[in-house]
């Protein structure tokens, strides 16, 4: 049987409710923030940009946003080499170390093995023939966690570009961090290390989670239409788990208002302050607290009862996260504050 | 995600149209070596087969230590598949690669060599095939050129074992690049569509040949299993390369015969006298007279240097005997290049048979004239008589193969001169430390020819002893 989006619809009880992404948690929700965010990598590579920040509180996405560009980014540049390392922390950071962490960004199976020149070698070898069979001129490389990274870290990054760059190959590192790398980008301007600011830090975009119902109406959208289990069927996510009310016309972005203020009447009872910000972490658990534990009408449609929806917000801890964050931001603030007057 | 828009990331780093069919492995696994920047025992560590023994095979060392590597004539634990895997190549390179498949592994390796043999046009193009390795084989299908066996700069054999700490990939221990292209950016096709069709047809005859006498079973290590008559494994080897029609530019097996009548100085003055050049004596253009001189002159080599059985001669004939040999030549009235070639030889490739010069444990009697000098210097004048007696100048390693090409033939023909005369001589035997020589050994020939050059009397006796190689006129 076919739907009208040309996919295939096979029975209900076929699919294994065990295996479903809400229960195993492994999907992507692509928000209006990722998709301005990919658009924009776009520009930052077909400008020649060669290094960009994103920065962002935790628990909003980034990590995602991250393996979400180095799937989409092949499709707007065919063959394009796309590799993703997440930065660690090292009592004792070493070139060796680096490299061996470089290594296995790029999948290179003997990535522990040689001294750091070795290492280093065995990386500017394996990069540029990927590249070359690419039939490309560049690569990306995503850097997750990269506040983790120091300054030594950045002239080893430099002098990887430039061996590159004198190899004909153009390589773009966006570095995707919590908003410590602010800081870190701060100190080496006032440092005058515009080497590594020029190269891997030309521009700093800022990743947020929901901030408007809007938002929050094209992340539910996506349960709706775009998130499927199986991906080559049309049994999207709403549909799954209310076969009549989906078939009746029922959808969750109808009630994003509701959502939206579910999670401001529990930001506002925990007495948070700010503007309005939902991490994608705690939206994302409360709609699969609603899709799992939704109770049923007479005609078989979930009911969306602000009480259940502020329970379900509440036991994500959203005010308290949030708390969390702001408080950590007003002491960020009031050390500055305290620097300036001094 | 869909194949065409994204690339694929190999495992390990390798370039594209290689390995070159035919290749063997110890050239591939230099050539991975170096792109990796690892040495063969990381290579060992990700690219082991598990519950597969290695092909070890011994090395000797300084101070008479022996070392144990990865002989490259087999794959041993090396999983080929894996690397094939990761260099995202077909694996059909590795059937010819190695000599797994030809036999047992004690047949494989009475049949080729221990050492590096290689095509210098081939390695300049960074190619080695497996069966330069073979004994019988004496030149390159490809470009027809003898193929050498020594580091061009050192004179040293290169271990055929993956490369360690020491040995740098493509290189010899001594440091010296054999495929100076190996650093390049990007590598050059090997050959061009000709020579790889001549490659071609070389190793299916090769390889058919073997197979076509096997007995319907797909391996052929079945068929030439240790029961099997060793006659029977010899002929069919030597038959191999008749039997398999030849390629446009295959080397086509003659046989020598004796050509001249008369003395060794009548024939060969011109060969013997100071600086006549290298190739005045045989034409170059006579390849298989060419192919005769350098097998037979290799047989000498490995008799003369090699295979003498020190472990019962012990010192007798593995240092003094030779050194007073070799004095007596000189006093015999030999040539001076021929003299150069054996103090070259003794120098360069004896020494890591047992022990380097420097520390040769040189007997006082052998060098009684000498008993006052230390070691390094008995060493010292060892290779400054070399240099003053070679015909080209000192022994670099641009005339190193010239000379060796030169002496092959005069060995040869010294050899062919043996032969006829020791029919002529009388066995003395002497006992020698309770052994017993019960025969006249094809060894003694290059002594024996050497020491009769100025003899006129055609009987004369022969005494090996502890002490050297004497010589005894009768009258």
């Amino acid at each position: 049987m076919k739907t009208q989006n040309g996919l295939i619809l096979p029975p209900r009880e076929n699919i294994d409710p065990e295996l479903h992404p809400i229960l195993t948690r492994r999907y992507t929700i692509v928000t209006p923030i990722m998709e301005a965010l990919i658009a924009e990598t776009v520009q930052w590579i077909n400008n020649g940009v060669t290094g960009a920040i994103i920065e962002g509180d935790p628990r909003r996405g980034k990590t995602k946003a991250r393996r979400l560009m180095a799937q989409v980014l092949p499709m707007h540049f065919p063959r394009l080499p796309v590799f993703q390392m997440i930065a660690r922390h090292y009592a004792h950071p070493s070139e060796r170390v680096f490299f061996g962490d470089l290594l296995k960004a790029f999948k290179h199976s003997m990535y522990s093995e040689g001294t750091a020149a070795q290492r280093r070698d065995r990386l500017m070898e394996g990069v540029v023939s990927v590249v070359q069979s690419s039939g490309q001129d560049r690569l990306v490389l995503f850097i997750d966690q990269a506040h983790r990274l120091l300054e030594m870290h950045y002239d080893w990054l430099v002098d990887f570009h430039d061996e590159l760059s004198e190899r004909g190959i153009e390589l773009f590192v966006f570095l995707i961090g919590q908003r410590e790398i602010a800081t870190v980008c701060d100190e080496l301007r006032r440092a005058g290390k515009t080497q590594i600011i020029g190269r891997f830090m030309a521009d700093r975009v800022r990743y947020f989670g929901i901030r408007s119902v809007k938002d929050l109406k094209a992340c539910l959208a996506s349960y709706d239409d775009k998130s499927r289990f199986p991906d080559d069927t049309d049994w999207t996510f709403t549909r799954y788990y209310f076969p009549e009310a989906y078939a009746a016309g029922w959808r969750l972005a109808h009630h994003a208002e509701a959502f939206w203020a579910a999670f401001d009447e529990v930001r506002r009872h925990g007495a948070v302050s700010g503007a309005m910000e939902i991490p994608m972490q705690h939206f994302v658990r409360a709609v699969e607290r609603f899709l799992l534990d939704a109770e049923l009408s007479a005609q078989g449609e979930p009911v969306v009862s602000s009480a259940k929806l502020n329970d379900y917000v509440a036991a994500t801890l959203f005010a308290g996260s949030l708390r969390n964050q702001w408080q950590v931001a007003d002491g960020d603030e009031e050390e500055e504050g305290e620097g300036r007057d001094e | 995600m869909n194949n065409v828009i994204s690339v694929s990331v190999p495992r390990a780093n390798w370039r594209p149209n290689h390995p070159t069919s035919g290749e063997s492995l110890w050239s591939v696994l230099h050539k991975f070596c170096a792109l990796n920047h690892i040495t063969g025992y990381a290579f060992g560590r990700y690219y082991q087969r598990p519950g597969f023994r290695a092909a070890f095979m011994r090395i000797p060392q300084h101070q008479g230590r022996i070392q144990y590597v990865e002989d490259l004539r087999f794959s041993g634990a090396y999983d080929l598949g894996k690397l094939s895997g990761a260099m995202g190549v077909d694996a059909s390179w590795a059937s010819c690669a190695t000599f797994d498949d030809v036999g047992e592994r004690l047949f494989v390796r009475k049949r080729t060599v221990s050492f590096l043999r290689y095509c210098p046009q081939c390695i300049e193009l960074g190619f080695h095939a497996s069966f330069f390795q073979l004994a019988d084989e004496l030149r390159c299908p490809v470009h027809g050129g003898l193929l050498r066996d020594s580091c061009p700069k050192c004179g040293k054999r290169i271990p055929y074992c993956p490369p360690s700490g020491k040995i740098r990939p493509y290189s010899c221990v001594c440091g010296r690049l054999l495929w100076w292209g190996l650093k390049d950016e990007a590598w050059k096709s090997s050959f061009n569509s000709a020579h790889k069709n001549t490659l071609s047809n070389y190793l299916n005859g090769l390889f058919d040949g073997l197979r076509d006498r096997g007995t319907g079973r797909s391996g052929l290590s079945g068929f030439y299993s240790k029961d099997e008559n060793d006659d029977l494994l010899n002929s069919i080897f030597d038959g191999l390369r008749l039997d398999m029609a030849p390629p446009a530019t295959a080397i086509v097996t003659t046989t020598i015969r004796r050509q001249w009548e008369g003395g060794f100085k009548a024939r060969f003055r011109s060969a013997t006298r100071y600086s006549s050049g290298a190739y005045s004596v045989i034409p170059s253009s006579d390849n298989g007279f060419q192919d005769e001189v350098v097998r037979v002159f290799r047989r000498i080599e490995r008799i003369f240097l090699r295979r003498i059985p020190r472990s019962k001669l012990k010192r007798g004939l593995r240092v003094s005997g030779s050194v007073k040999s070799l004095r007596q030549i000189a006093l015999a009235g030999c040539s001076p290049e021929f003299m150069a070639y054996v103090l070259w030889k003794a120098y360069w490739v004896d020494a890591p048979a047992h022990r380097h010069p420097l520390r040769r444990n040189l007997s006082s009697e052998d060098f009684r004239e000498d008993a006052a000098l230390t070691r390094s210097k008995v060493y010292w004048r060892f290779t400054q008589h070399a240099r003053l007696l070679s015909p080209m100048g000192p022994f670099t390693s641009a005339d190193a193969w010239a000379q060796l090409h030169y002496f092959a033939i005069v060995a040869f023909e010294i050899h062919r001169f043996a032969e006829d005369l020791a029919k002529n001589i009388t066995k003395s035997v002497y006992d020698v430390n309770a052994y017993k020589f019960g025969e006249m050994y094809p060894w003694h020939f290059p002594f024996v020819s050497l020491l009769c050059i100025n003899s006129r009397k055609p009987v004369f006796d022969l005494k090996i002893s502890a002490r050297g190689t004497q010589f005894h006129e009768q009258y």
